[in-house]
């Protein structure tokens, strides 16, 4: 899976990627419908079980799509429409900006956005500390530190060639990441109502606890509509200052060597790296504010927010491996697990006791 | 600049321009579904 993601660059027109995405992307759609039916199936007869185990189409698209790749299996026909779960996640943040005022956003505010900023900041140091006990090159360390501190594929695949990683420990890292948010998925919200956190206090929890940006987004939602907006508020900090934390990252990875440090030229660097499909979602949050979006044109576009991300959930779970998890192997598990943990639970403390949520 | 260091950052520009240019699909397809959201409603 995480090969895949990493090789999607592939020189083939636009036509011939389409068509061959068809198959797969039918099949993502099959698994999200039939998330979206079951959740109204589960609500109605098994109303206990739904409320307990919060199974909401979120975590049934994943499930479902995990089920497939991991019993029956995909046909290779079908891996091609399988790769667009980061395209639909990203297009559902986008559409969520339809959620949002510019006050809503200011709501959050400089303090939050000082803890997300000590939160990922402090990963990459605490990542960089621990890792002389464990035995790794300096490129794994600097794929699992940004990886781990900002939003998981996106930043590993921006890290990765700056500190001249090889494709595998991409892979090993991008697999390390998802084993941690695929176990926070199901175990954060029963956490969050044993902490009594609120809808806003989970999201934000999430936001900076869990680190693929997609799982962020599920886990929120998982909780409540309000926890999985808030997430997303919290998450696009974090995406905002991913190309500081990849430049952190890099300059620590290169400290040894002067030379190389010294040729990057860190405005271009930033620049380069700077996520701009944030931009859309910020003339989406706009727009709303100035009052061109109706409420029914909002329940229009939170439709196709849901269906955005349940076909990105679905691409996940039916990306997702058991075999890519056992090959990872131990010691980048046991760091990134260490840090991980610690960082939620400093996210936890904050959220509950600090930030006015 | 070494050959190593130049390849490295050949890599990483062939990156960062797949991840632009997924951002630029995604700004396409966002703002796609925010117009058909006001002509749909």
């Amino acid at each position: 899976m995480a090969q895949t993601q990493i090789s999607q660059a592939q020189s083939q027109s636009l036509s011939t990627q389409i068509a061959k995405a068809i198959p797969g992307l039918i099949l993502v759609v099959l698994v999200a419908i039939a998330a979206t039916w079951a959740e109204g199936y589960i609500k109605g007869n098994f109303k206990k079980v739904y409320e307990i185990a919060h199974l909401n189409y979120v975590l049934l698209a994943i499930i479902f799509g995990m089920l497939i790749r991991n019993t029956v299996g995909v046909p290779s026909v079908l891996e091609p429409g399988l790769k667009y779960s980061t395209i639909l996640t990203k297009t559902g943040i986008v559409v969520m900006g339809t959620k949002y005022t510019l006050a809503s956003l200011v709501k959050v505010g400089t303090t939050s956005m000082i803890f997300i900023a000590v939160t990922l900041f402090g990963t990459v140091a605490l990542m960089f500390w621990l890792r002389k006990r464990y035995e790794m090159t300096d490129s794994l360390a600097g794929c699992l530190a940004s990886g781990f501190a900002v939003c998981g594929v996106s930043a590993t695949v921006a890290t990765g060639p700056a500190v001249k990683a090889k494709g595998q420990e991409m892979c090993y890292t991008i697999a390390t990441i998802l084993i941690f948010g695929l176990l926070a998925l199901f175990t954060f919200p029963a956490l969050g109502h044993l902490f009594g956190l609120t809808q806003n206090q989970f999201g934000a929890w999430v936001g900076v606890g869990i680190v693929n940006s997609a799982q962020v987004l599920a886990a929120g939602m998982a909780y409540g509509d309000e926890a999985g907006l808030m997430a997303g508020i919290y998450n696009m900090g974090r995406v905002v200052l991913l190309p500081f934390v990849v430049l952190y990252v890099v300059m620590l990875v290169l400290k040894n060597d002067s030379k190389s440090a010294g040729e990057i030229n860190k405005t271009q660097f930033v620049m380069d790296k700077f996520p701009v499909f944030i931009i859309a979602f910020l003339i989406a949050v706009l727009a709303n504010t100035a009052g061109l979006f109706s409420k029914e044109e909002v329940k229009m576009a939170n439709t196709f927010m849901t269906w955005a991300f349940t076909l990105g959930f679905a691409s996940i779970g039916l990306t997702t491996k058991f075999s890519d998890m056992k090959a990872a192997g131990k010691d980048g598990i046991v760091l990134g697990f260490i840090v991980g943990f610690i960082k939620a639970a400093f996210a936890l403390v904050v959220v509950k006791f600090i930030l006015p949520l | 600049m070494t050959e190593k260091n130049s390849c490295a950052t050949e890599d990483q520009r062939a990156a960062d321009r797949k991840v632009r240019k997924q951002d630029y699909m995604v700004i396409g397809l966002g703002l796609l579904l925010l117009i058909l959201s006001k002509v749909l409603a």
